[in-house]
Order: C-alpha cells, then sequence, then structure tokens
C-alpha cells in the first residue's frame, strides 16, 4: 500500500482511507508504546490519541514526507506528552512527594505488571532515548536515514547513539542474564 | 583505521535488509581481531535474527472499535456539501450550518443536525423511528463532547487542559472514559489550577462512592496544599468517610502541610463520621 | 522539516586570581514564522525572570549569571570528603554557568536547573507571545505587556503580571499574586491561586468575566460593580429530600454577561479585586 498517497487521499477530505492507515500501522504503534515503558490500556489510549492527531492535523501532512516518519513523530510527541504530565510535580520542598525515580524504577514498575522475557527487561531499563533508537531500528523498520530525521539529528550521531543503546542494552541483557542462570 | 561505529551499522544495516552486503573482508578481519567488538557483533545479530522478539502483542477489539467509532463521527461532522452539489431549497440551512462549525464547537453542530432530523420527522407517522433516531443522536452528541474534551484535556497547554475541564464539566458529565481521564489528571498534571478545577468538576455529581478510594487515594499524592484542601472539603461535602488509620497517617506524614493538618483536625469528626474522636 | 538549533551556553572559568563572579549574555533569536506567536518556556532554579513585550519579532534574552555561595560542609555531595587535604591548593570560586536555549520554529526553551547560580532572566518578545514560566527557588517573576496565554508558577517569590489579556493560569506559594489586565481575554478560563500570599487583580470594567472566589482564611475586597454572592452546593440524599450545604467560601460575581470564569483560590491569602 502507498501510504504516502492514502494520507494524501484523508488529507483532501476523504477521511474513510484514515481507516486502511490504521490497519496498517495500529500493531506497529502499539508495540512501540509497550516497548517504551506503557501497559496495555495506555498503549491503546496512545495509539487512539495518535490517530485522533492524526486526523486534527492531517492538513500538515507534506507531500514530500513519508507518512510513516510523519505518523511516528506524532506518536513520539504523544508518548513525550504523556510521560511530560507524569514528571513534573518532584521539584519543590516541602511539598514534594516521592521523586520521579529514575529509569531502573520504571524497569521495576514494568516487572510488576506484565511478563517480560529478559529481553525486555533489559531493553526497559534503558534511558528512554537509547530503548526508542533501538526499539525504531530492531522493531519499527526504520532505517538509519529515517531515524535520523526523526530524531533530528544527523547520521554520525545516530550511528554513535545506536552503539552506546546497543553497549547498555548489551550490559544489561548479562546482567540480567548472570542473575537468573 | 575503520570505525567500529561503521562496522556496526553496516551489520545493523543488513539485518534490517536495507543493504544485501554484509561485512566485508576487511570489516570481517576488523571484527575477529578485536574479541569486544565481535561480542558487540554476536549480540546484535542475536537481538535482531530471535524471531520471538518479534512477536508483537496484539491490541484489544476495543482499541478498533474507538478508533472506528472517532472515524465514523469525524466523517459525519465533515463540511457540509458545497453549494453547487446541493438542491435550491436547502442552501439557506446550509450557509448557517458552515458559518456555525469549526473544529471546536463539534457538539454545538451535532446538536444542529439533531434539532434538523428531529423536526424533519416530526410529521412521520412513525413516532418509535424518531425517538430512536432522537436517542442514536443524542448518544453521539454525549461521544462527540466527550471527544473534544478528552482532545482538550490532552494538551500540552495547562490553559486548554483547564478550558478542557470546565468543557467536560458542562458537556459531559457522564462520559466514563472521559471521568476516568479526570481522575487520572488529578493525581498526574502538572498544573495545580487544572487540579483544582477538576475537584471542582466532581463536586457537581451527585455520587462519588464509585470513585471514593481514589480520591481519597489522590490527597496524598498531591504536592499543593489548595488541592489537598479542596479534596477533603469534597470528601465532606460528599460523605465520603475516611477511616482513622488513613487519617493519622496524613497528619503523621512530613511532607504534608501544616495548614493542610490543621484542616483535617478540625473537620476529623465529619471526615470520620464519628462523634467523639 | 523542523529544524531545532540549540545553543548550549557554557563558561567556565579556571584561572587566577579569582575571577568576576557575575557573567552576562545576550542573545537574539528569530522566528521561523514571525507572523504566528512565539511559545516561549523558560525554567529557573535560582534567580528571576522578567518578561517584556515589545513591537518587534525577534525573541531577545540576556541573563545575568552570578554563583551562589560556595558549597559549605553541609550540603556537600554524599560522596565527597571534608577530610581530603587541601593545603598548598588555591580555592577556584566555580563560575560555570549553565544555560541551555533550544529553539525549534517559533517554540523556544530556556533552562536552567542548576542549583549553584543565581540567574536574572530577561526576555523581550513580540506582543502576541505565549508564555510558560517556572521559578523553583528563586525571587520574583515580573512579566508586563504580553497578550498570549501564560502559564507561570513561583514556588518561593512574587508574580506580577501587568497589561495582559489572559488566559493566565497562575500559582505563588507563600508571595504575591498581582495581575493587571488591560483587556480580559474570553477564549478559555483563567486561574489565579495562592496559598498563603495575596492575591491582586485589576480588570477593565469592561471584561466579560464570571469570577470565582474560594478562601478558607482570607478576607476579600472588591472595588468591582458587581454583587458578589455565595455559591451554594446542593445535593440530594437517597430519599430525595433536598439538602442544601454551603462551604461560605465560595463567591462569585458576575461582570457584564459573564462569558468567561476567572478562578481564585487561596488559602490565608486576601484577595483585592479592583477596576481599572
Amino acid at each position: 500500500m502507498d501510504e504516502k498517497a492514502t494520507m494524501l487521499k484523508v488529507k483532501n477530505g476523504q477521511l474513510g482511507y484514515l481507516a486502511e492507515l490504521f490497519e496498517n500501522n495500529r500493531n506497529g504503534l502499539f508495540n512501540f508504546f509497550l516497548r517504551m515503558g506503557l501497559n496495555r490500556a495506555l498503549g491503546e489510549d496512545l495509539v487512539q490519541e495518535t490517530f485522533m492527531r492524526v486526523l486534527a492535523y492531517r492538513t500538515s501532512f507534506k507531500a514530500q514526507s513519508s507518512f510513516k516518519a510523519w505518523l511516528y513523530r506524532i506518536a513520539r510527541n504523544t508518548v513525550a506528552d504523556h510521560f511530560r504530565k507524569l514528571g513534573n510535580q518532584d521539584i519543590h520542598e516541602p511539598y514534594c512527594e516521592e521523586r520521579i525515580q529514575d529509569n531502573q524504577s520504571l524497569a521495576d514498575k514494568l516487572e510488576k505488571e506484565s511478563q517480560q522475557t529478559l529481553f525486555e527487561k533489559a531493553l526497559a531499563s534503558l534511558p528512554a532515548d537509547q530503548r526508542e533508537i533501538i526499539i525504531l531500528s530492531r522493531f519499527q523498520q526504520f532505517n538509519y536515514a529515517e531515524i535520523a530525521e526523526l530524531l533530528n539529528i544527523n547520521l554520525n550521531t545516530l550511528k554513535t547513539r545506536m552503539r552506546t543503546a546497543i553497549a547498555q542494552l548489551k550490559l544489561q541483557y548479562n546482567q540480567l542474564n548472570g542473575k537468573t542462570s | 583505521m575503520m570505525n567500529f561505529e561503521e562496522i556496526i551499522t553496516q551489520k545493523i544495516q543488513y539485518l534490517n535488509g536495507e543493504t544485501s552486503q554484509d561485512l566485508d573482508d576487511k570489516m570481517q578481519a576488523i571484527v575477529e581481531a578485536n574479541p569486544e567488538l565481535q561480542a558487540e557483533i554476536e549480540f546484535i545479530e542475536t537481538i535482531w535474527q530471535s524471531q520471538s522478539l518479534a512477536d508483537d502483542h496484539q491490541p484489544s477489539p476495543a482499541l478498533d472499535a474507538r478508533f472506528y467509532q472517532m472515524l465514523s463521527l469525524a466523517q459525519s461532522s465533515q463540511s457540509p456539501p458545497t453549494n453547487d452539489m446541493i438542491p435550491e431549497t436547502k442552501k439557506h440551512w446550509l450557509d448557517t450550518v458552515s458559518r456555525l462549525f469549526s473544529l471546536k464547537p463539534l457538539a454545538q453542530f451535532a446538536l444542529l443536525v439533531l434539532v434538523f432530523f428531529t423536526g424533519w420527522n416530526l410529521n412521520t407517522p412513525s413516532q418509535p423511528l424518531v425517538q430512536v433516531t432522537s436517542q442514536k443522536l443524542e448518544e453521539q452528541i454525549a461521544t462527540l463532547n466527550a471527544m473534544v474534551a478528552m482532545t482538550m484535556l490532552r494538551d500540552q497547554s495547562a490553559t486548554e487542559r483547564l478550558a478542557g475541564v470546565t468543557y467536560s464539566a458542562a458537556n459531559a458529565q457522564n462520559d466514563t472514559g472521559l471521568n476516568d481521564l479526570l481522575l487520572e489528571l488529578l493525581i498526574n498534571d502538572n498544573s495545580s489550577a487544572v487540579r483544582l478545577a477538576i475537584v471542582d468538576a466532581l463536586a457537581k455529581r451527585n455520587n462519588l462512592h464509585d470513585i471514593q478510594s481514589k480520591l481519597m487515594f489522590s490527597i496524598k499524592k498531591q504536592n499543593n496544599p489548595l488541592v489537598q484542601m479542596s479534596l477533603i472539603r469534597l470528601a465532606i461535602q460528599k460523605q465520603i468517610l475516611i477511616d482513622e488509620n488513613t487519617l493519622s497517617a496524613l497528619l503523621n506524614d512530613q511532607s504534608i502541610d501544616t495548614d493542610v493538618k490543621d484542616y483535617i483536625r478540625e473537620n476529623r469528626r465529619q471526615l470520620t463520621g464519628r462523634h467523639s474522636v | 522539516m523542523r529544524k531545532i538549533c540549540a545553543l548550549l551556553l557554557a563558561a567556565c572559568l579556571l584561572s587566577p586570581p579569582l575571577l568576576a563572579e557575575e557573567r552576562k549574555i545576550n542573545h537574539s533569536i528569530s522566528l521561523q514564522e514571525p507572523a504566528k506567536p512565539a511559545h516561549i518556556e523558560a525554567s529557573l532554579m535560582n534567580g528571576s525572570i522578567l518578561v517584556e513585550g515589545y513591537d518587534g519579532k525577534n525573541v531577545e534574552i540576556s541573563a545575568v549569571v552570578k554563583p551562589l555561595k560556595l558549597i559549605t560542609a553541609e550540603n556537600t555531595k554524599a560522596e565527597s570528603s571534608t577530610t581530603r587535604p587541601s593545603k598548598g591548593l588555591k580555592k577556584i570560586a566555580n563560575t560555570a554557568m549553565y544555560l541551555e536555549v533550544e529553539k525549534d520554529g517559533n517554540q523556544i526553551s530556556i533552562d536552567s536547573m542548576n542549583k549553584n547560580q543565581n540567574i536574572a532572566l530577561k526576555i523581550r518578545v513580540p506582543f502576541n507571545s505565549n508564555l510558560d514560566l517556572a521559578l523553583h527557588r528563586g525571587d520574583a517573576i515580573e512579566i508586563n505587556n504580553v497578550h498570549g496565554s501564560i502559564e507561570v508558577g513561583n514556588h518561593d517569590g512574587p508574580i506580577t503580571a501587568k497589561g495582559i489579556r489572559g488566559p493566565i493560569v497562575a500559582e505563588c506559594l507563600r508571595h504575591d499574586l498581582v495581575v493587571i489586565f488591560d483587556q480580559y481575554d474570553t477564549s478559555k478560563p483563567s486561574s489565579l491561586n495562592a496559598h498563603r500570599g495575596n492575591i491582586d487583580v485589576t480588570l477593565p470594567k469592561k471584561s466579560d468575566v464570571n469570577i470565582e472566589i474560594k478562601t478558607y482564611q482570607g478576607e476579600i475586597y472588591s472595588g468591582l460593580d458587581a454583587e458578589f454572592k455565595a455559591v451554594d452546593t446542593v445535593d440530594k440524599d437517597a430519599s430525595e429530600h433536598e439538602q442544601r450545604i454551603s462551604f461560605g467560601g465560595a463567591m462569585a460575581a458576575k461582570l457584564n454577561k459573564g462569558t468567561q470564569q476567572l478562578l481564585i483560590n487561596t488559602y490565608r491569602g486576601d484577595i483585592f479585586l479592583r477596576n481599572k
């Protein structure tokens, strides 16, 4: 399916074609959100939210863009908005409650919520930006150029970050593997 | 000396199918000469080639239902046909509608549709059909209102979210999904103005017993004494009783402002429902 | 394609003798779409923020940075040891500065969460800009003649906003919140909250606003041409007999048609409402 052409039809008012784009991308987006650290219910909420925004912002889709990159740009903003709303209540004293924990406690929380393989635990323990790069490359089938454009970084920076992310993933994975064996 | 990152990039691009070229002999030699790099390459191959890791989770059918409902509403709320596509007699009404239509007041447009179709059918002999049509349209309007409110409540701007709370209180008090979102924002929203407005909106509901445990849980989660006191006041207003242990925990909590604690003490009897403390 | 230009401004002074404790920065940013409003976010740990609207198209930033007092023994990090020998070493004033300015289209973010410096930040913005300001442990936030939407929070100092139109969502904790509207924007509700500080609001006579006030222990003083009435909440019990419960702290008044809400909340602070 030519997603760009389909999205241009949606942009021109033929909203029914959005269903094709939804069917094609629903699972990928849902799993993207799960791998970024959300539970199932929130993952579904954000898929719905993402497509609501696709509909609301359809006139801003440009013919030069790839639909997938544009969709994931919206998806990244959606999940960032979600975490942003969670993250800002801990700065003040003495009114502050528990400080927002680093990724380790997020990993603890994920451990309680779902059955995870060793890899998913290791992935979940990474900082969000490292996790995202691996998810986009390994699972969302973005190539290097697309990821660089999506994250607004140059290609060399991406290559460095990818290596760092994989090294960190390997470290976490081996530590967890050592614990369970 | 070839950069290790180039080698890793080449391997990933090959595994992703971006290139048909795996590591060439020169790269392979470098890998074999560097045990750490070799371990990285092997790890990448394991992760990228493992089929079980690529197994996707499936969302529930509810997600599809929500999407298609949204799409259906969006399609029915689209701008009316242009003048040259419609018969002469209806031009005046559609002119009015197109002046009223804009993204935010979708509910106002839908209400107009409801009025039009209800009036249109008044002379038909089939009264049950009118009732069914009206009821369905009312349900659609309620869903539209909830949709508009949810969009506002998920905005980055606190002023927009505040407007969303006001909108939801006025137009969509009974929507379950919307109420769940309001409760989530009551705990997580970073604007105390939005959280205060949510407490006010909840105060307008008749019965809060289905969510009272969440409300009481949210008292401790607040970082703003005004919001905490408004929740306590809400508990008094709605006769939501709080057990002594919970109250004692709040009074002993170092992070809770002394004004809030004084307020709890002053209203302890109403909060616990006990006539003697 | 979105364009992000991130500027990291950092200066580290290491050479003896002890250097000047103040650093000044000036920077001008042009908007990607000057015809559309700018959106400025500024978040500081210590210092003050002054934002002024002007008839221009750029966002002009100036900052004066001073280090806070040298870290004392009481608040050194847990890992550092106070028993390390320092004989023969010269203590260096740490004037390293961290202030991040990021631009994305018409969105500009200014951020410094460094606890060891005090930044007096001044920003000149086009009149129709939108603001999102936060100061965590500092002095005052002052806003003059900005006509876009404003979100502002000052945890440990006062807020003054003059010549604004709103909507505004503002919060102070222990200090006063002073707002002077030159017009009242009815597109969205506004909310002003202060725990122990006073709230002082000036409204033009033509404002189309429904004011709702809740205060637990504060007094209300009004010079507006509007009558304040208590807002009662009515609940029906299971037997359908009406119960009227009035909290007494919720008062409301309508100016003109009362189209848009202005919500005001304090705990102990007094509330002053004035005519312009």
